[in-house]
């Protein structure tokens, strides 16, 4: 035996589940937006990592840079942290490059470990592609120019804290004997690192590597115009140089 | 009375289970933008202005430092910046830009040309968010990146290297006086509407003035100013002087591969530029820290992928192209081996 509803209480049930839902649906899409604030260390981590990012073209040339520069070298391992994940997680992307080359910047210790993981990762393959077209895989190149990035963010730790010069060089050296798409560029790095402490690593590579060690110059006919030129372009940049002074005491 | 109740709660019951399946449905629906994608191109962009003005398909409201997070995709807007791009404030340096053979190009009327900056009150910026704003800013590198700037005679013979000293002088003459014609397109020319195997550029080739170089909704929002500016040097190669790719299977990127680098094809011109770029002076005006270390990740990365036989050569043996550019362009550019360069009549010409 079924109990008589009334159609208006028919009505208040539906209203009611239909309310329910409503608010459960809310609820679920505003998550991330009603979560609890973030703590003022994380709000200023991400700040800064955001200004840095968004300044990082005019660099060291702009205060804003230079601020949030200092702090995410003061709180580098957590900064590292933050990154890790899109480093690691996302495709290929020009701002793949960007947190790629600010890691260079402030890094630590354990950048060099995320760097060289990150260089280690397989490489994604190429989206396939009809023959004969002249697309490129976006994702792909960006992919790679973050790879060989890191290599020259790797080096670059190295020149804002000097007491990891040695774990530098080691990230260095694996980079160029494991993946043939970095070696040029650690090899190059190395150099300009190591200057001529460079040939100590000569063993190490053994002789196939032997163009690495031997820096390629024009021949011995072309020596006296280059002095030349070297000459007239040190002169030009010197003029260039005091042209500028009276405008930068302006600013 | 109970069957017509049955009837109707059963009616009921099955609208609420609709609903709640459209409800689940939009709960786990990533984002109504991945429905939207195939609006999301230039060419809709100009068909439907707002309000009477075009909203380009760039990444604006990421110029809110605190949303960094949120660009996984983009970025590419770092070095467009107005205050790091000279022809913004130089009605000369625009004109200069324009000699490029922008000026014969057609469709730029469309793309931004009577207002290349715009006025976002979003941010209180001005930005340079149109094509054409882009377009300049990839030449910007080519022209602001040799320090003669606008200054720069791009007329006399490419062989004047008493004159065109650097190869970044040289290379903006060469841009200039081998191709006619560069248009704007609102394509976005990649495989499928999600793909990201896209055309950047495209150029027909002719001995005269009848090329042309068409470039794409890619070379404008999708890539970074440097690689622009690296991809009009690679375009005009293939322009004036006719030389095509080579490449295919066995190289990353197939057929937009040369087969090696003595081919002195537009990969190797394009590789040339960007070694220029990257050996100019630190303290240079224009080429910024950031901008420099771009030059030479792009370097060798596509030092690496654009080629079918691996390349001998490697940025450290360009160290002196911009002191010798006669060298690199008519001996290095067409050999493999260091040790024995030889001279190259087709860079010559």
């Amino acid at each position: 035996m079924r109990a008589y509803v009334p159609p208006a209480m028919k009505r208040i049930w539906f209203v009611g589940a239909g309310a329910f839902v409503f608010t459960l649906v809310v609820g679920i899409r505003s998550m991330g937006i009603a979560s609890a604030p973030l703590p003022t260390e994380t709000r200023l981590l991400t700040h800064h990592l955001g200004v840095a990012l968004s300044r990082l073209d005019p660099g060291p040339r702009s205060g804003e840079y230079r601020e949030s520069l200092a702090y995410l070298r003061l709180h580098a391992a957590e900064a590292v942290s933050e990154l890790r994940g899109p480093l690691l997680g996302e495709p290929g992307s020009f701002r793949k490059w960007q947190l790629t080359y600010l890691l260079g910047e402030f890094g630590d210790q354990s950048a060099i470990d995320l760097l060289r993981t990150f260089m280690d990762e397989p490489m994604p393959q190429p989206e396939p592609a009809h023959p004969g077209g002249h697309e490129i895989d976006l994702r792909y190149s960006e992919e790679s120019v973050s790879r060989v990035q890191a290599v020259t963010s790797t080096a670059r730790i190295a020149s804002h804290r000097p007491e990891l010069r040695d774990q530098v060089i080691e990230s260095l050296v694996a980079a160029a004997q494991v993946s043939p798409r970095l070696e040029a560029t650690a090899m190059f790095e190395l150099g300009e690192l190591m200057g001529s402490e460079l040939e100590s690593l000569r063993g190490v590579f053994g002789p196939e590597k032997a163009q690495y060690f031997e820096p390629f110059m024009p021949p011995p006919e072309w020596q006296g115009l280059l002095s030349r030129r070297m000459q007239k372009h040190r002169g030009e940049q010197e003029e260039r140089r005091e042209k500028r002074k009276p405008l930068c005491r302006a600013n | 009375m109970p069957g017509k109740l049955k009837l109707r709660l059963d009616r009921a019951t099955a609208l609420l289970a609709v609903v709640l399946l459209g409800v689940l449905a939009y709960m786990f629906m990533p984002s109504c933008s991945m429905l939207a994608d195939a609006d999301d191109t230039l060419c809709y962009a100009i068909a439907n202005p707002k309000d009477g003005v075009v909203d380009w398909p760039d990444d604006e409201y990421l110029q809110d430092p605190t949303r960094w997070h949120e660009d996984s995709e983009g970025a590419c807007h770092l070095f467009d910046s107005i205050m790091t791009n000279p022809w913004v404030q130089s009605e000369d340096a625009r004109l200069y830009i324009e000699g490029f053979g922008l000026v014969q190009g057609h469709n730029w009327g469309d793309l931004g040309r009577p207002e290349p900056a715009t006025f976002n009150p979003k941010t209180e910026y001005l930005e340079i968010d149109t094509p054409m704003g882009r377009t300049y800013n990839g030449y910007s590198n080519i022209v602001f990146a040799n320090l003669e700037g606008i200054e720069l005679d791009r007329g006399r013979s490419l062989s004047d290297f008493e004159y065109y000293d650097t190869f970044l002088k040289w290379a903006s003459a060469f841009v200039s006086q081998r191709t006619y014609r560069v248009n704007g397109n609102c394509y976005r020319r990649c495989e499928t509407v999600d793909s990201h195997r896209c055309v950047i550029a495209n150029t027909v080739t002719g001995p005269f003035r009848n090329d042309y170089i068409d470039l794409f909704q890619t070379f404008f929002y999708e890539i970074d100013s440097i690689w622009r500016g690296a991809t009009i040097v690679h375009e005009v190669r293939h322009a004036r002087d006719q030389v095509a790719h080579d490449g295919g299977s066995g190289c990353p990127h197939l057929s937009a591969c040369d087969k090696r680098w003595s081919t002195a094809g537009a990969n190797t011109y394009e590789l040339l530029w960007l070694a220029a770029y990257y050996w100019t002076p630190v303290d240079h005006p224009f080429i910024t820290p950031a901008r420099r270390n771009r030059a030479q990740a792009l370097f060798n990365s596509r030092r690496y992928e654009m080629f079918n036989e691996p390349v001998r050569w490697k940025l450290g043996d360009l160290a002196e192209i911009n002191e010798l550019p006669e060298f690199y362009v008519e001996q290095v550019a067409c050999s493999e081996d260091p040790n024995h360069p030889h001279y190259c009549l087709v860079l010559a010409n």
